[in-house]
């Protein structure tokens, strides 16, 4: 489903540059549920934003659907995150003067969807997610873990072909971030979404199928998961522990 | 659920930006409609001189309204693309493509600058007819003001509205253009942070803020009377040291912080210095325009009060209240006609003196300047007036001693010497009728204001002796009559004021009703300057009549003969400078405006871009008062360094002018000063009016956040 072939990317500081991804190469299959982890200054956020097309590479190619994404005009990468991409993140980026049912129809509205059935998907993506009750209320009158489902509510609107997500549960306590993850699993489970999150948190990353883990902007390794949850996310300690950093950035 | 709905919601969620950047609009397009409506004026028109520096001062204060306005509208408008900026970010994150965004944008401007463009300009014309009246009823005697709107200022405000309206639209295109989703969603997080801030900055800044107005004030005076060389127009960018250096004592003031000999100080505003430093070379930009803004305001301010008061001084020295002369050979108004005017008018003649006075040629050095600024010394030739010794004894009272062959120069009170003449010019006097000359020996100067107005470049004095012999073979052609008075309404009953002036009013129609074609001339004619241009086959520029009637408004600025009457010229001091007082005031309202809505939406500015910081400070343990004290030292800053600084270089720059004008202070000047110093106590007070709703509406900003968190 997604697919990151040899990604390069660097900033430029005065006379400095500063490679940030070095020949990154990773592949999401349709359905699974991915994590990116890493130590600070790893690349991880830099990764999202490369794919998500919100910054330009070097060298490489993003792959959504076995369609290169990364040299598409304004208007069709437009089109591609409207349609093939939702978003989650960490500071929610709801539109505060809108409902929470109305930011969660913001997609279809934007892609001229049949209001009717927008409604009518919208209206069930809350009653699974379970903010079938906060629907009318707005952004400012629902907690933090309310305001991330409402997101990732939104980001399902359109049946993306991935959710990319960037510290979903960053600003989020425990009970907020289980909620989140749940949304992610259900989202996954029920509408079989493609999730590719950025996280520093063991315990998110512990719900997914797979984590990849970066360090100095190359793939690090892998880690799948086998057993149970519990030692999924020991394992993935381990890891970051090793690496030396428990992966808290905004790169 | 539509895309317009969604649309229509926002903008009602946003009412707020929609109204500040809808009243930022509003206000610069009425302000300055009302005031090209009142300077395009026909009324106005016709009182400014044509080509003038009047008029010239006046295009350049517009100019300066039309800038300020523009400068904080633009302001108001980038807030509110700066609120703009995350729908957008989510909208573009969503899949909304820019093009769409762009055209939504585009309507939302258009009705809301259309809505208020519209508002602006309809409601200009009752507010400068307003203001007019109120001017009118505030003036002493505007009746000649009418209020006569023409077509060319409502054209000038539409021209207006139209250029902020492109700018608006151009600010428009490039938040469309820049608008960046990584910037919009690294935003919370992003700073902005100014070079090193060094500890000398301040003082630099301060040096060159006194080098600015020193080069740029003093010194084009000095060289012009040390090396007889003006400066040239280029020299005027030196002004720009002034503001560098403003812009360095605020830098400063904005981000330099250390500990020092007060660590406690240091420490306790450490939140608050931070939250400036962060945006340091932003804040100091707007704060600085905030000053360039005070500098304005004060000063326009200032000089519409000092034109007020130099005229109402004018003539203030003269020793007797009325005095005039005319041709000799014209029927005037003598003593017995004025006797029986100040009778009718229940004024008693206190005193009353007349002489006569010869009009002779001289030669005399005068001083020009090329087009490279060089002054050079030339010799004029004109008419002159002469008046006998014993004749100026009688009139003034004091003793002159002058023998044959000597001269001296009368002048008004306190006559300081200018670059273009000497007291001492004169090189020679000639007879017009029979051409006989005399080359006079210079004895000092009398003071004798009612005299020095009416000869140009002075009146001289002869001894009786020379006086004669030139007076014995000159016809009347080239004498004048003079004559001196005072008067004065001698019952304790009644406004004194009143009749004096009702006495003055009478008098010069009187004395204007006799005037003939002998005195209808120019101020500035001089028959023997004509003589000689014909002579040379050259137009003469002062040729021609003039309108002699009571009621035309420039008799008393235009014509040669005009009586003066220190009454006359109190009472009708504000009618005399009535327009450069008001568009100065008017200059002086709008600044204010336009400071007022900078700092004001500065403060929310900074209030909104900290949401997160005082969040933190909350989570940190900080009170509602330790919060309140950031936001107060906050708020004093951004109003009190701009005021602060504007009005010490505006101090500076008036103190520089007034003393550099004639390198002396009067005490005139000294007490205008002081009322400089009023006038900025005044403005500090309505700025502090504005803090006081900046820091309720912060104060609104930071607890909603903090309740959020």
């Amino acid at each position: 489903m997604l697919q990151v072939k040899h990604l390069s990317k660097s900033y430029t500081s005065g006379n400095q540059i500063y490679p940030v991804l070095n020949d990154v190469s990773l592949k999401v299959e349709k359905g699974e549920f991915v994590a990116v982890m890493g130590p600070s200054g790893s690349g991880k956020t830099t990764l999202l934003n490369c794919i998500s097309c919100f910054i330009p590479h070097e060298q490489g190619e993003v792959r959504l659907a076995d369609q290169d994404i990364s040299n598409l005009d304004g208007k069709e990468l437009a089109r591609v995150r409207n349609r093939q991409m939702g978003f989650v993140f960490q500071d929610f980026m709801l539109l505060d003067g809108l409902s929470v049912f109305e930011n969660i129809c913001l997609p279809q509205i934007i892609a001229h969807g049949p209001v009717v059935q927008m409604e009518e998907k919208a209206k069930n993506i809350c009653r699974l997610f379970g903010i079938e009750k906060i629907m009318e209320k707005y952004p400012a009158e629902i907690s933090g873990g309310e305001k991330q489902r409402t997101a990732v509510a939104r980001a399902l609107m359109n049946q993306p072909y991935v959710i990319l997500a960037d510290e979903p549960t960053g600003n989020l306590d425990s009970k907020s971030c289980k909620a989140v993850i749940d949304a992610f699993l259900q989202a996954k489970r029920e509408m079989g979404a493609t999730i590719f999150m950025v996280t520093h948190d063991s315990f998110a990353a512990s719900f997914c199928d797979r984590v990849i883990v970066l360090k100095d902007g190359q793939v690090y390794g892998e880690l799948k998961r086998k057993g149970t949850r519990r030692e999924f996310m020991d394992g993935l300690l381990d890891t970051i522990r090793t690496l030396g950093g428990d992966g808290d950035d905004n790169e | 659920m539509t895309m317009s709905r969604i649309t229509a919601k926002l903008r009602k969620k946003n009412r707020d930006q929609y109204l500040l950047l809808g009243i930022c609009i509003f206000l610069s397009v009425i302000l300055v409609t009302s005031f090209t409506m009142m300077y395009f004026s026909p009324s106005i028109q016709e009182l400014l001189p044509p080509g003038g520096d009047t008029r010239k001062l006046m295009k350049l204060m517009m100019g300066v309204v039309m800038i300020g306005c523009l400068i904080f509208t633009l302001y108001g408008s980038s807030l509110f693309f700066r609120k703009k900026s995350r729908e957008f970010g989510v909208m573009l994150a969503l899949g909304e493509e820019r093009g769409a965004l762009a055209g939504q944008l585009a309507k939302e401007l258009a009705a809301v600058v259309v809505k208020y463009v519209l508002s602006g300009i309809l409601l200009a014309v009752p507010v400068s007819y307003l203001i007019w009246k109120l001017f009118q009823a505030i003036a002493l005697n505007t009746a000649r003001l009418k209020y006569r709107p023409g077509n060319a200022g409502i054209f000038a405000g539409i021209l207006f509205a139209a250029i902020l309206s492109l700018c608006i639209l151009i600010l428009g295109i490039r938040f469309i253009r820049q608008a960046d989703i990584m910037n919009i969603l690294n935003a919370s997080r992003k700073t902005e942070m100014v070079r090193e801030i060094k500890p000398w900055f301040g003082r630099l800044g301060a040096a060159l803020v006194a080098a600015g107005l020193f080069l740029a004030m003093a010194v084009p005076q000095l060289t012009v009377r040390l090396f007889r060389q003006g400066m040239p127009a280029i020299w005027n960018v030196t002004y720009l040291l002034g503001i560098a250096g403003l812009y360095l004592i605020v830098l400063s003031a904005v981000g330099y912080s250390k500990k020092g000999k007060h660590p406690e100080k240091y420490y306790k505003n450490i939140i608050s210095t931070n939250l400036m430093r962060f945006t340091a070379r932003q804040t100091t930009r707007n704060m600085l325009c905030i000053a360039l803004l005070v500098f304005v305001m004060v000063g326009s301010a200032f000089w519409g009060v000092m034109y007020y008061f130099s005229a109402m001084d004018g003539g203030g020295e003269a020793p007797y209240d009325y005095s005039w002369h005319y041709p000799a050979k014209e029927a005037q108004i003598g003593k017995k006609e004025t006797e029986k005017i100040a009778r009718e008018h229940k004024v008693t003649l206190t005193a009353y003196e007349d002489l006569d006075s010869l009009q002779l040629v001289i030669r005399y050095t005068g001083r020009d300047m090329d087009e490279q600024k060089r002054y050079f010394d030339a010799e004029y030739e004109k008419l002159a007036t002469f008046i006998a010794a014993s004749d100026f004894e009688r009139i003034s009272g004091r003793s002159i001693s002058l023998k044959a062959g000597e001269y001296q120069t009368v002048t008004t009170t306190d006559f300081q010497e200018n670059v273009w003449v000497s007291v001492d010019c004169l090189n020679e006097i000639e007879n017009p009728a029979t051409g006989e000359r005399m080359v006079p020996e210079f004895r000092g100067t009398a003071e004798f204001d009612n005299l020095a107005i009416g000869s140009d470049p002075f009146a001289f004095l002869l001894s009786d002796e020379d006086y004669n012999r030139f007076a014995k073979d000159l016809p009347d052609d080239w004498k004048e009559k003079h004559a001196f008075f005072n008067a004065e309404y001698m019952t304790d009953a009644g406004d004194k004021k009143f009749y004096e002036y009702e006495f003055a009013d009478a008098v010069i129609r009187e004395y204007i009703a006799r005037a003939t074609e002998l005195s209808n001339h120019y101020g500035l004619y001089d028959s023997r300057e004509e003589e000689l241009a014909l002579a040379a086959g050259k137009e003469y520029g002062y040729a021609g009549k003039i309108d002699l009637s009571p009621d035309n408004p420039q008799i008393m600025d235009d014509w040669k003969y005009a009586p003066f009457s220190k009454i006359f010229l109190q009472a009708n001091a504000m009618e005399m400078v009535a327009v450069f007082v008001l568009l100065s005031i008017y200059i002086s309202v709008i600044s204010l405006t336009a400071a007022g809505i900078m700092s004001y939406i500065r403060s929310i500015t900074i209030a909104m871009d900290n949401r997160q910081l005082f969040e933190d400070l909350r989570r940190l343990g900080t009170d509602d008062a330790y919060e309140e004290k950031v936001i107060k030292v906050q708020l004093r800053k951004i109003f009190a360094y701009p005021v602060a600084a504007g009005c010490t270089v505006v101090g500076l720059f008036s103190l520089f002018l007034t003393y550099f004008n004639d390198m002396r202070l009067q005490a005139f000047e000294v007490n205008m000063l002081l009322l400089e110093v009023l006038l900025m106590i005044f403005i500090a007070g309505v700025l502090y009016v504005v803090y006081r709703i900046a820091y309720g509406k912060m104060r609104r900003i930071v607890a909603f956040s903090g309740r959020r968190a």
